[in-house]
């Protein structure tokens, strides 16, 4: 992780591209999750399966914030920033909501039972999906940046 | 996401095509909760190419929905996409979904 990528939400402020990757703001609406959608599947590098992956993971993680990180009426902003590089793509989102580590408590897959529970799928499901995940509480911001190996996908089905 | 409904013999199948995510698994609750009981319900993801955690929650509220009724519940023609979202939870092991079209 680069640190521009650790300085990424001090810095944006609107769509952009070049070369450090590319950086979408959005409202934390769950309706704005066609919009963040659109702008995963116009990555390029990645094939549609990796994709898809990458979407679920980022609906699980912008839902959640949409949901949790705002307790105001009128919704926060959401920073999302990604980054693909030979090998790995790099996708850190940044709120300014409550401090929360998403990647406390997760559920082993291997002790899901459908007949006891129905939570905590969608986080189980992302960080299954993510070969490395990393979460800071940094100048109000909580930062979490999720990565995810492109060598794998080619030969494997992680 | 289109949601196409047939009805045979006590069976009710769902053909669910499209993209299931947070917004489109509220129209399936919406649908779900206006389907009358049945002896048996499938769900046919022939033409799914998406499954995100909402739309898992979906299926396994169907299963529940069935199996609290004594009634019998499964998912077919599953994708390798979709199927991979599945095998991930540990659902697979759980509810009958199969990769293939057995409901003949």
């Amino acid at each position: 992780m680069t640190d521009e990528i650790r300085a990424y939400p001090a810095q944006a402020e609107e769509t952009e591209k070049d070369q450090s990757g590319r950086s979408l703001v959005l409202p934390a609406r769950i309706d704005e999750m066609t919009a963040l959608r659109k702008f995963l599947l116009e990555e390029e590098g990645m094939t549609e399966r990796e994709k898809k992956k990458i979407c679920l993971v980022a609906e699980e993680i912008f839902v959640n914030i949409c949901s949790y990180a705002y307790n105001s009426e009128a919704p926060g902003k959401v920073w999302i920033h990604t980054l693909i590089t030979d090998d790995e793509f790099c996708i850190t989102f940044a709120d300014k909501g409550l401090a929360y580590n998403p990647l406390a408590d997760i559920r082993d897959p291997e002790n899901y039972n459908p007949d006891e529970q129905i939570g905590g799928l969608g986080k189980m499901m992302s960080f299954t999906i993510m070969d490395r995940q990393y979460y800071e509480y940094r100048n109000g911001f909580n930062v979490l940046t999720l990565v995810k190996s492109l060598r794998r996908e080619q030969g494997g089905t992680k | 996401m289109t949601i196409t409904k047939t009805e045979e013999n006590g069976r009710i199948t769902l053909k669910i095509d499209g993209w299931l995510d947070v917004q489109t698994s509220q129209e399936l609750n919406a649908y779900m909760e206006k389907l009358p009981a049945s002896k048996e319900l499938v769900f046919d993801f022939t033409d799914l190419e998406y499954i995100s955690s909402a739309g898992v929650r979906e299926v396994i509220a169907a299963y529940r929905r069935q199996k609290n009724a004594d009634a019998d519940f499964r998912v077919i023609s599953v994708n390798a996409d979709v199927m991979d979202v599945f095998s991930m939870t540990g659902i697979d092991k759980k509810i009958n979904i199969s990769k293939n079209n057995t409901s003949a």
